[in-house]
């Protein structure tokens, strides 16, 4: 028996049953619907989806293609370094700066009088200065006095034996 | 000769010139099987009623590209099918969109596409029965997979040759044969399984012969 033909049992149920049919009445008006659809195509074309889906991709191609451009690596390329260092060395200001550097004389070793010198004046200025910047002097008296204070024996004397 | 005895062959030529009288009765000899394909997909009238007069708007448009290679009628149906299924594929999205904002199911525009042949003589319970067998049937026709029912629906229910079911489908006859014998496979399994195919057939039995 062939494959594609229907079984016996299977052949009755089928042979009792039929695509329901449309009901007469509701297809009164199906030419004239056909009729309107093919105006309606022939009047202009169709936005529909298809066509709404393929504006929005180009405009996020668009958009990606511009957010791309704005977001790429700024660094110069070696030429353009050149130019700008080119550039630099012919400004009025750079001319200038290099003109003060070049009168800035060479600094001649001290005497070690002299360095003596430098030495004390600049350990007087750091003692007033570093009084300023504690700022109590009578705090540094006391921790002074301190100092010279011997331990007593008790708090001198071990507490434990190792 | 009158119009509407015309070949399809002569209205697609007289349409191709803007005869709109002779596309109106192309549209008047295909329309009811253009619904019944459309149907068998969505299973929605008014849907099916769209989707073929859709499907008849672009075949008026699509003429100038409609060679004769294919017969118009298996032309017109694929044109049909593919209609059908594209508004499936939206009308599901819609479904789903429903479904999960809590405003519907899934499946409320789904209606029956089959109807029982009336038969004489039967007694309120075989009509019953009758009726349940049909809804087994329908089910387990939906239960196959795309392409074994579309086949199956084309060639038992809407009648066609394989020839034509191949033209439809855009498919060779063999790989139509193919789907047809595991279409009609899985049916006997699924009608076989619980209740029995014997009792449901024979209470379809009085149901009339179709050709």
């Amino acid at each position: 028996m062939d494959k594609t033909e229907l079984t016996p049992e299977l052949e009755k149920l089928v042979k009792g049953v039929k695509l329901k049919e449309p009901p007469e009445q509701l297809m009164a008006d199906y030419l004239s619907g056909v009729n309107a659809k093919i105006d309606r195509g022939a009047e202009g074309a169709h936005f529909g989806f298809p066509q709404i889906a393929i504006v929005l991709a180009i405009g996020l191609t668009f958009a990606g293609a511009f957010y791309l451009f704005l977001t790429r690596p700024q660094g110069e390329s070696p030429v353009q370094v050149a130019e700008i260092t080119q550039k630099v060395e012919t400004t009025p200001l750079s001319a200038e700066l290099s003109g003060a550097a070049a009168k800035i004389e060479p600094l001649q070793p001290l005497s070690l009088e002299e360095e003596m010198e430098v030495l004390e004046a600049f350990g007087e200025e750091f003692q007033g200065e570093a009084s300023d910047l504690f700022g109590d002097e009578e705090v540094f008296e006391e921790l002074a006095q301190l100092d010279e204070l011997e331990l007593s024996p008790t708090l001198s004397t071990p507490t434990s034996s190792v | 000769m009158e119009t509407t005895a015309l070949s399809d062959e002569a209205l697609v030529t007289k349409a191709r010139q803007g005869d709109r009288d002779a596309f109106g009765v192309l549209v008047h000899r295909y329309q009811a099987q253009a619904i019944l394909i459309a149907q068998s997909v969505l299973r929605n009238f008014e849907l099916s009623k769209d989707a073929s007069q859709n499907a008849f708007a672009k075949a008026y448009f699509g003429l100038a590209r409609f060679r004769g290679e294919a017969k118009f009628k298996t032309w017109f149906f694929r044109i049909v099918l593919n209609e059908a299924k594209d508004i499936y594929r939206k009308e599901k999205a819609r479904g789903l969109f429903k479904f999960w904002s809590g405003r519907g199911t899934e499946d409320e525009n789904v209606e029956s596409v089959l109807e029982l042949i009336p038969a004489g003589g039967q007694s309120p319970r075989e009509a019953f029965e009758a009726q349940e067998a049909k809804q087994h049937l329908e089910r387990a026709i939906y239960e196959l997979p795309e392409r074994e029912r579309e086949v199956f629906i084309l060639r038992y229910l809407n009648g066609l040759e394989l020839s034509e079911v191949a033209d439809t489908l855009g498919i060779a006859i063999g790989t139509v044969k193919a789907h047809l014998a595991h279409g009609i496979q899985k049916l006997r399994s699924i009608l076989l399984a619980p209740a029995g195919v014997q009792s449901q057939a024979g209470s379809l039995q009085g149901g009339g012969a179709r050709g």
